[in-house]
């Protein structure tokens, strides 16, 4: 079974950022990568164009992608799977022309049933089910300030069984 | 001699433009009034449209239906199906090779 937490680490740009392989027909063409987790970014995996070649990802076309200024630019899609450690996801992947790095976004950590918690230097990508038991201990609808560091992962995470149950 | 099943060769911002223009001209009345939310690939080979309520549903639909299809994908009611923050380097001004911008 896949561990409640997962790490990762503050990149040198202050940037959340976590290890993962990515492949896209079979396991073999898996290649290693470091990824940036960006919240801003509502899709699954934006990976440059060159370093997909050799992963062998389905393409299946084009989509319109939302840039940050509101403009609309057309994006190569395909299809391919992230493991970080020891679970796989699989999802659509957004061929990027420009040489930049990867990028995990939100559709990732929801697929992966993850909530990511940043700290001074280090990352953590917390199982959900395993805090939802905190989640309800703590108040209502809007998490304040102080209830946060209550539902990290060191605090309530190893205080909650696989089911999100509270064991205290 | 080409085989019938040979599809077209189109660059990808021909596949973008074709593809959103059969969807704006056939599809995007029904699907905005009936269909709000999901996801839609559209066959630019076609011209057919397959739905489903994740960008996977939809595309895997339309391979089943045409295994060498490709697809320009829509999320309905959204101008665009993902979007990005400043962080993204999309958002930069270097030239893209693929799309000419």
């Amino acid at each position: 079974m896949p561990g409640p937490v997962k790490i990762g680490y503050l990149g040198a740009n202050g940037h959340p950022h976590i290890k993962i392989k990515v492949w896209g027909l079979a396991d073999q063409f898996a290649q290693e990568f470091e990824a940036m987790i960006d919240t801003g970014f509502t899709g699954f995996l934006s990976i440059p164009l060159t370093a997909a070649f050799p992963l062998a990802l389905t393409l299946f076309g084009t989509m319109n992608y939302e840039l940050a200024d509101g403009s609309i630019q057309p994006k190569l899609l395909g299809f391919g799977t992230i493991t970080l450690e020891d679970e796989s996801v699989s999802g659509t992947i957004l061929l990027e022309s420009k040489g930049t790095g990867l990028l995990v976004g939100m559709e990732f950590l929801a697929k992966l049933n993850r909530a990511l918690f940043v700290g001074k230097n280090t990352v953590w990508l917390v199982d959900e089910t395993a805090i939802a038991g905190a989640g309800q201990t703590t108040t209502p609808t809007t998490p304040s300030a102080e209830s946060a560091p209550a539902v990290g992962p060191t605090a309530e995470g190893a205080k909650s069984n696989d089911k999100g149950e509270e064991t205290e | 001699m080409a085989s019938s099943r040979q599809p077209p060769f189109m660059s990808p911002a021909t596949i973008a433009a074709t593809g959103q223009k059969i969807y704006d001209e056939r599809f995007r009345a029904d699907m905005e009034a009936h269909q709000r939310g999901r996801f839609v690939a559209v066959n630019v080979r076609t011209e057919e449209a397959s739905v489903g309520d994740t960008p996977e549903q939809a595309l895997e639909e339309g391979r089943l239906k045409d295994p060498v299809g490709l697809f320009h994908l829509v999320r309905v009611g959204h101008p665009s199906v993902y979007s990005g923050g400043a962080m993204t380097s999309h958002a930069g001004p270097s030239q893209d090779w693929i799309f000419g911008r």
